[in-house]
């Protein structure tokens, strides 16, 4: 069974909120109405939507297994990678990467930032009550050594 | 279609007078290989490479696919399962993205963007 691609997460994220009508989720998703359109027709022949006099809303008759599928360790990677690809080719350099030589000591500061900054996230207010889907922020975070990230990269191959 | 007859096909289109032993020497395929082939027997890689070399000789235009379908025949050759299906889902997904910018039944140009 096919995941979602992160656009078509989008939409879902917008109808979760509550049913929507299309002009509320071009509102919310500021995706052109052809794109809405085609992924609305999409999501809604693999029923995880369905049209209602309040507009689209999500399935709730949906089996828990397919559920589960889209919402899998597997398929969220490959929405994170779709979402990664975006912001690493954005050209005003959305995303920093480096690799560069860091010291017993500087390792512990750089943890510390990254603890830091996870526990910002985690601690952020929630949205406010209509805040438009798409005002939130996509932040990435992490760090590994150089050695493990490319012998990941082999382990998947080999 | 299957790529054999795709190619054939193209083939007919583009010298529909070539005899099959003008066939066996164009493409360096055997007279009697050339017949069965017509007649449906599977192709070799070398063979359906004669067959688009020789219309890209002639549309002066790579055959289309081409270096998509020699590549996707190279993976099934040197890849394992695990990595196909790998392949398989990227390729799903890009086939997915596709269809919900553009809608089903919409090839878009090279040039022309996409949003």
């Amino acid at each position: 069974m096919q995941s979602l691609t992160s656009v078509e997460r989008l939409v879902i994220e917008s109808i979760s909120q509550g049913p929507k009508p299309l002009k509320a989720l071009m509102q919310d998703t500021r995706l052109e109405l052809r794109f809405l359109a085609n992924i609305l027709h999409a999501l809604t022949l693999r029923s995880f939507i369905v049209l209602t006099p309040d507009g689209y809303a999500l399935n709730k008759h949906l089996p828990p297994e397919e559920l589960a599928q889209i919402n899998n360790e597997k398929s969220r990677q490959s929405e994170a990678m779709e979402l990664l690809e975006s912001l690493c080719s954005s050209k005003d350099k959305k995303l920093g990467l480096r690799k560069a030589w860091v010291s017993e000591k500087d390792r512990k500061v750089l943890n510390a930032l990254i603890r830091n900054l996870e526990d910002f996230m985690q601690t952020l207010p929630a949205a406010p009550k209509n805040a438009p889907l798409h005002e939130y922020t996509v932040v990435v975070w992490g760090a590994d050594q150089y050695g493990p990230t490319v012998q990941r990269l082999i382990g998947g191959i080999a | 279609m299957s790529l054999q007859n795709r190619v054939l096909s193209e083939y007919r289109q583009l010298y529909p007078q070539h005899t099959l032993r003008e066939t066996s020497l164009q493409t360096g395929i055997q007279l009697t290989r050339v017949f069965r082939l017509m007649n449906g027997a599977a192709m070799k890689l070398e063979e359906f490479e004669s067959f688009s070399n020789a219309i890209g000789l002639k549309s002066q235009a790579e055959f289309q696919g081409g270096a998509f379908q020699r590549c996707a025949l190279k993976a099934q050759q040197v890849l394992n399962e695990i990595e196909l299906n790998k392949l398989t889902e990227l390729i799903g997904r890009h086939i997915h993205w596709h269809i919900l910018i553009h809608g089903e039944n919409n090839k878009i140009v090279v040039d022309q963007n996409i949003a």
